[in-house]
């Protein structure tokens, strides 16, 4: 096994116990405080989001006009993001389950991506949270598509994953939908196309559902309402390419800030043994070791769904987003307390780091490997 | 019915529209929620009504009256109408039997009794206010009278069990009131005695109306509220339910229909007594049939406290599992472990908390049944373990 042992954080395991303790008694005493301030935020989010999308379809129905086109094209893209982040992945998580209120249900709430929510709750609740940065489990490390540390042989693809950067970042949407059908596996053998069938037809009817309703749907509305000052044709269009647009606008963002969260140049990766027998402490030292914060102020925090915060969102993924906030300098302290780096920077910076990354693994070799996290008094003789 | 109301052709519309955009991938309650940004009580699939006026009962109970929106389909006298309020951040859901106000389209009264301990029912008494919007949902339940109307009805109500009485009663008055009808009415005290004064005068003027108010403490133990003191119940009888009360008050009572809603003792002897007529008198069959009973109040399972069962509940591919006693309903006993279960009315109406029983016994507690886990749909929140059991979530 060519993995590299590391010793990062607690140097003993009753400091590991410890470091433990300390995170849950975080989480603990927040869960405690959970209700209405939080039940009013999320439902203050859905309002905007709502207010967002009608104002942003409404400026699109002035056609071409370009103050009022690209205003409205900018607005729905905003009530995209929102609905996604804010609005979205913190509710399928169940961070609000405890509102017992069908809107704001984990496993009933659906959005507005192609991306249909069963697809994404085990993707991303169960088999990234759980398994976050080890190789060969999280598949979100990559997408099955990209070569971001040596733990992946090089091929000649990668020279041109810069290329593919892009091309994921534009049609985001699209390979987070079919992401959890592992198509990759298809395409090399592993996995039968008889398997994934059943969830391919799931992904097919969702991505029917958002064509018939932004691609379709809203440029016949446009149609109709410019068919009434002899624009009809214009107007539709204008619609059209205002949906593809604010498409396109959510798609590159939602890529920019969930590339800043786990491909930073300093996150660690993990081999799969070195999650054998992992307790919680190991845990919670890997979602740290794995994620990374962007800094920033309040806007950030609401158009990134708080995913600003990815090592707390980490470490607690089902406490509502909006208490991250307050989390963080606690989280922070404990983390300075025993000598574990706390990864975060402002978004230049952090996206920077991503496209460094990005650039330097699509040639052979690079320095960063999957590490296996020791705490000297389990395993001394490996020490 | 008299009572229920037609939807208006453009609320008709919007649901239809509502339909047609659900395949565009445009939910139901976005739909909603847009145009509840116009005004809440627009809403076709998760309605609202609003607070337009409240009156206090007795000291543990008040009236308000609510006015739902256009899509909201009426109510027949005796069915009862969910209420959700959000306490805290977090939305409860109760069942209560309202009573339509003349007048006005869509308008209805709810009678709150405060429960010891209750969540709900204390701070609807406290916090409701004039102007509010609460959530709500289209009438439901089989305790309704009988269509045609019969000669004669016998209701038995034990303390806030009389609201769907009362409204059964209202509407006999106010269209038919060549009915015959009796309320037996158990209340532990006249201050107790919701409606009251209202019942003395619908006793008054209308004829066909024989009201007998009892007061006693036999079916209402004392519940920790502190409000049964030694002195009241001293001076309170211990007047129970039996045959014999049935045939001094209407003779003929095995042959008309009856209602009883109240605590479950009062529901417990009623059961018995109809029972015990059906059976021993062999040419009126059907006799137990003709007894309609409505439970208003959690369920409380009486299984053995110190049983310790392991419930493991699968949902998707994920599994949870705690322990539940025997003396406590499943849903209560996973929220004392800490788990967060999908759930509604808390009293077997809804079936939000809907699992399927692989494996194990419960008891049913709406119905006293033992139920052996073959793939039954059961409700957590009214039944209780017998064994270990395996669920399968449903919702």
């Amino acid at each position: 096994m060519n993995t590299k042992t590391m010793q990062i954080g607690p140097k003993t395991f009753e400091e590991l116990q410890a470091f433990e303790k300390e995170l849950d008694a975080i989480g603990a005493a927040e869960r405690q405080t959970l209700g209405e301030r939080d039940a009013r935020y999320i439902k203050g989010i859905l309002r905007a989001v709502r207010i967002l999308e009608i104002a942003g379809r409404g400026l699109m129905m002035f056609g071409w006009f370009p103050p009022t086109w690209l205003l409205g094209t900018f607005l729905l893209g905003m009530a995209k993001i929102i609905d996604n982040m804010e609005l979205g992945h913190n509710v399928m998580h169940g961070q609000f389950n405890f509102m017992n209120d069908p809107r704001f249900h984990g496993d009933t709430f659906e959005w507005d991506n192609t991306c249909p929510k069963e697809e994404w709750r085990h993707s991303h609740n169960f088999v990234h949270h759980t398994y976050t940065n080890v190789i060969g489990k999280d598949r979100d490390f990559g997408y099955g598509l990209l070569r971001l540390s040596s733990d992946l042989r090089w091929s000649l693809l990668h020279p041109f994953q810069l290329l593919l950067t892009a091309l994921l970042a534009l049609f985001f949407e699209w390979f987070v939908a079919i992401h959890d059908m592992q198509m990759d596996k298809v395409v090399i053998g592993r996995k039968k196309w008889s398997d994934v069938r059943p969830q391919w037809l799931l992904v097919r009817a969702k991505i029917w559902k958002v064509i018939c309703r932004d691609y379709i749907g809203w440029p016949l509305v446009g149609m109709a309402v410019g068919a009434l000052f002899g624009h009809a044709a214009d107007t539709g269009l204008a619609v059209l390419m205002g949906h593809v647009v604010s498409n396109l606008i959510r798609n590159v963002w939602a890529w920019a800030i969930i590339f800043c969260g786990h491909f930073t140049e300093d996150i660690y990766t993990f081999s799969r043994e070195s999650i054998e027998g992992e307790t919680k402490g190991q845990w919670y030292l890997r979602q740290i070791l794995g994620s990374s914060n962007i800094s920033g102020g309040k806007l950030l925090h609401l158009m990134s769904g708080n995913l600003s915060h990815q090592v707390e969102h980490h470490l607690y993924p089902d406490i509502p987003a909006n208490r991250y906030i307050e989390m963080a300098p606690k989280v922070r302290a404990v983390c300075a307390k025993y000598g574990i780096p706390y990864n975060t920077g402002n978004f230049a910076w952090q996206l920077g780091t991503v496209f460094k990354r990005i650039a330097r693994y699509s040639l052979p070799g690079g320095p960063q490997k999957a590490v296996h996290i020791e705490v000297a008094s389990i395993l001394p003789e490996r020490a | 019915m008299a009572a229920s109301s037609t939807v208006p052709l453009p609320t008709m519309a919007a649901a239809r529209l509502s339909g047609w955009l659900s395949h565009l991938g445009i939910s139901p309650l976005a739909f909603d929620d847009t145009l509840s940004l116009i005004n809440p009580l627009l809403t076709v699939h998760r309605l609202h009504a609003r607070i337009v006026a409240r009156q206090v009962e007795t000291g543990t109970a008040t009236t308000l009256v609510l006015q739902a929106g256009p899509a909201f389909k009426g109510l027949k006298p005796g069915q009862f109408v969910m209420i959700g309020v959000t306490i805290n951040g977090v939305r409860h859901r109760r069942a209560y039997s309202p009573r339509t106000v003349e007048g006005h389209a869509n308008r209805f009264a709810i009678t709150v009794q405060r429960q010891p301990g209750g969540l709900v029912s204390n701070h609807l008494n406290e916090h409701a206010r004039v102007g509010q919007f609460i959530e709500i949902e289209q009438a439901g339940g089989e305790f309704t009278l009988p269509s045609p109307l019969p000669a004669e009805v016998l209701l038995i109500a034990g303390g806030s069990g009389i609201t769907p009485s009362m409204a059964m009663l209202e509407h006999l008055q106010r269209h038919f009131s060549k009915t015959k009808a009796t309320l037996i009415y158990f209340a532990r005290s006249r201050d107790d005695r919701i409606f009251a004064k209202a019942l003395d005068k619908l006793a008054a003027t209308w004829s066909g109306f024989q009201y007998v108010a009892i007061d006693s403490v036999a079916n209402t133990p004392n519940d920790g509220s502190g409000r049964t003191s030694a002195t009241t119940q001293a001076a309170a009888s211990q007047q129970v339910l039996d045959a014999e009360l049935l045939d001094r008050v209407v003779p003929n009572w095995t042959k008309i229909p009856a209602y009883c809603c109240g605590p479950a003792p009062l529901m417990d002897a009623a059961r018995a007594i109809w029972h015990q007529a059906g059976s021993t008198n062999w040419k009126n069959t059907g006799i137990a049939a003709r007894l309609h009973l409505e439970a208003f109040a959690p369920a409380k399972p009486s299984g053995d406290p110190h049983a310790r069962h392991e419930v493991r509940i699968v949902r998707d591919a994920e599994t949870k599992s705690f322990q539940a006693a025997g003396d406590q309903t499943l849903l209560i006993a996973g929220e004392t472990a800490g788990l967060s279960i999908k759930h509604g009315c808390r009293q077997g109406i809804c079936h939000e908390c809907t699992c399927r029983l692989n494996h194990g016994s419960v008891r049913d507690l709406t119905s006293g049944e033992r139920i052996d886990g073959e793939g039954q749909p059961i409700r957590l929140c009214v039944s209780s373990a017998m064994s270990d059991l395996d669920l399968e979530s449903l919702n």
